[in-house]
């Protein structure tokens, strides 16, 4: 495959072993890459970017340690915004001091979709005899951290689709599109993924933000579009198909769990200030009036917050047992990262609906405590999900992102999509949803027909991950 | 290659707003000041206009004038502008680092780190 080389250096008074100490430190003051934070240079671990590309404020990225050699040389996987490959060289100089030289590769498909998602290329097409799949998702912004995973998790789909010779003959090409945790760059990439000549359908993993905007062009066009995750919303049309747990199956299942292993009764209300928060806020609300606790106050700040200390003096003040955290993404990470370093995770246990493995990467010890339930965690015991993470990571490596839900909910949807195009008998739509009526894809969650959640499962926040402590029935839909 | 130090590239795109703009002339091959305004909520059309002068001043877009009507479009060579976009961004976070070690060793070996280029080429 083809792929873009750019490379650029600077000369430096500093030697090699002064600027490898630096790399990772978390100081903005040294440029967005060398000011990096990263834990450790292990293959694999972690790498935060914060690029100087939004308005006023940064971009959120991630990268991981591909490798390492002491002072002389680091190896990086981009993996959001964009995807590519930076190698950063140290050499010494004879006079004193350091060339540091970067040299960033970029494959073509990539640059294509960066370059359409920047606005400058129109994207590519898919061939003649390829069936185009849109992804819609957040590769940048709060959401972004999410984004490579599940472009990965859509990618092995469609990849495992095509060797099982693709649908109605044809092979599927997936064509990705970037919302920045953003409605109004979601409407635009929306509609340039609809613009592509044939597309068959378009899987989305964003915000409810997004959705509101982008589902009235799906219907519009008349193309399907299989929503993934955990949403609020109630599809209003028959194309709009979603596949997510609904809040009030996750809280009314897992809250009174969560009130009798504490014993207490008060609860704290907090999220990021949109649709879907609110939502949790409210179903929430009713479980716990229900259950006959009460809710001793509710605290909702914008996307995008860098400062949580406001909502979290008022769940000190409030006094609570339980914070049900309904915050997305970046946001996510530094709000239960602010809780923990409060002391208050000590004295509350929190419920948090979006708490995923990936969240838990980020956290590490302080999200140890923070229950959710989801259709998946990477602990799942069952065949079908050790073989999904076999070939997940036989297929991307031992330095990619690691799964989490909302990636896998993307693969199922994928998977359950081709499956009902093969039983309806074609792609389009009339068939995908007599196919999506009668056919049922066995991948890792507990699915019905279509694609149906069955079960949930009730995960734990440990220092090495989720675990599942308990298999939650969902109710039959009302 | 473009000219890796293309500020005005950088900065034109490093706007939400702006990329959503070219997206919709992309979308649309040429558009009017009114046109663009119209898809947007919330964004009115002075800083529509605005947006499309950083955007031209950039080289990202040109202008056609018809009667009282400007169209715009995209210009003829947006893989270069994508290139030059993904070279500032790495390129400022090296200059960014050699002007930080500069302060923190000031004085020493001034003539010799981070060398800068503010060339406005696109």
């Amino acid at each position: 495959m083809a792929e873009l080389v750019l490379s650029s250096e600077v000369r430096l008074a500093a030697d090699p072993s002064e600027l490898f100490a630096l790399f990772g430190s978390g100081d903005p003051s040294l440029g967005w890459l060398f000011g990096s934070e990263a834990e450790a240079l292990a293959p694999g671990a972690l790498v935060r970017l914060a690029l100087p590309i939004g308005e006023g404020s940064r971009v959120h990225g991630t990268a991981r340690v591909l490798s390492c050699k002491p002072v002389r040389r680091i190896d990086l996987v981009h993996e959001s915004p964009w995807f590519g490959h930076v190698a950063c060289h140290l050499d010494p100089l004879r006079s004193g001091g350091t060339r540091l030289r970067i040299r960033v590769s970029i494959d073509d498909r990539e640059f294509t979709r960066l370059g359409a998602d920047l606005g400058l290329l129109c994207g590519s097409d898919a061939e003649g005899w390829e069936v185009p799949l849109g992804l819609l998702t957040s590769l940048s912004g709060s959401a972004g951290i999410l984004g490579r995973s599940t472009v990965n998790c859509a990618q092995l789909a469609v990849e495992e689709i095509n060797a099982d010779g693709g649908v109605a003959g044809r092979d599927v090409r997936l064509m990705v599109a970037d919302d920045a945790t953003d409605p109004g760059t979601g409407v635009v990439a929306m509609r340039r993924l609809c613009g592509v000549s044939g597309i068959a359908a378009v899987v989305g993993m964003h915000s409810s933000a997004t959705y509101s905007a982008t589902s009235p062009i799906a219907v519009a066009l008349g193309i399907p579009y299989l929503y993934t995750p955990t949403s609020e919303v109630v599809p209003t049309h028959p194309l709009l198909i979603h596949f997510g747990e609904r809040p009030l199956d996750q809280l009314h299942r897992a809250l009174p769990l969560l009130a009798e292993a504490t014993g207490g009764s008060r609860w704290f209300l907090a999220g990021n200030d949109y649709s879907w928060p609110r939502a949790i806020g409210m179903a929430a609300r009713e479980v716990i009036e229900r259950m006959g606790g009460t809710v001793s106050g509710e605290g909702y700040v914008p996307l995008g917050t860098e400062d949580f200390t406001p909502v979290i003096s008022a769940i000190g003040e409030h006094g609570t047992d339980h914070v049900v955290s309904s915050f997305v993404g970046q946001d996510h990470v530094r709000f239960e990262s602010e809780f923990s370093s409060s002391g208050l995770r000590s004295t509350t246990r929190t419920f948090a609906p979006l708490m995923d493995d990936a969240v838990v990467e980020h956290l590490g010890d302080s999200a140890a405590g923070i229950w959710n339930a989801l259709g998946y965690f990477v602990g799942m015991d069952s065949a079908e999900n050790r073989e999904f993470l076999r070939r997940y990571a036989d297929r991307f490596g031992e330095c990619a992102p690691p799964v989490s839900a909302a990636a896998e909910g993307v693969y199922e949807a994928v998977h359950t999509w081709a499956t009902a195009c093969r039983s309806g008998g074609g792609t389009d739509p009339p068939s995908l949803l007599r196919g999506l009526r009668t056919s049922t894809y066995r991948g890792p969650r507990r699915c019905g027909r279509g694609g149906s959640l069955e079960s949930l499962l009730l995960g734990e926040a440990t220092p090495a991950g989720v675990q599942v402590i308990d298999e939650l029935p969902v109710a039959a839909p009302a | 290659m473009t000219d890796p130090t293309s500020d005005a590239t950088f900065s034109a795109l490093a706007d939400q707003t702006r990329r959503a703009i070219l997206g919709l002339i992309g979308e649309h091959g040429e558009l009017t000041v009114g046109e663009i305004a119209s898809r947007f909520d919330g964004v009115g059309r002075t800083a529509v206009s605005s947006h499309l002068r950083i955007l031209r001043l950039a080289g990202l877009i040109t202008e056609r004038r018809d009667g009282r009507y400007r169209h715009y479009s995209l210009t003829s060579t947006p893989a270069d502008t994508v290139v030059a976009f993904l070279a500032s961004v790495y390129q400022n976070s090296l200059e960014q680092l050699a002007d930080a070690m500069n302060e923190a060793v000031a004085g020493a070996a001034s003539g010799d780190a981070g060398q800068r280029d503010d060339g406005l080429s696109a």
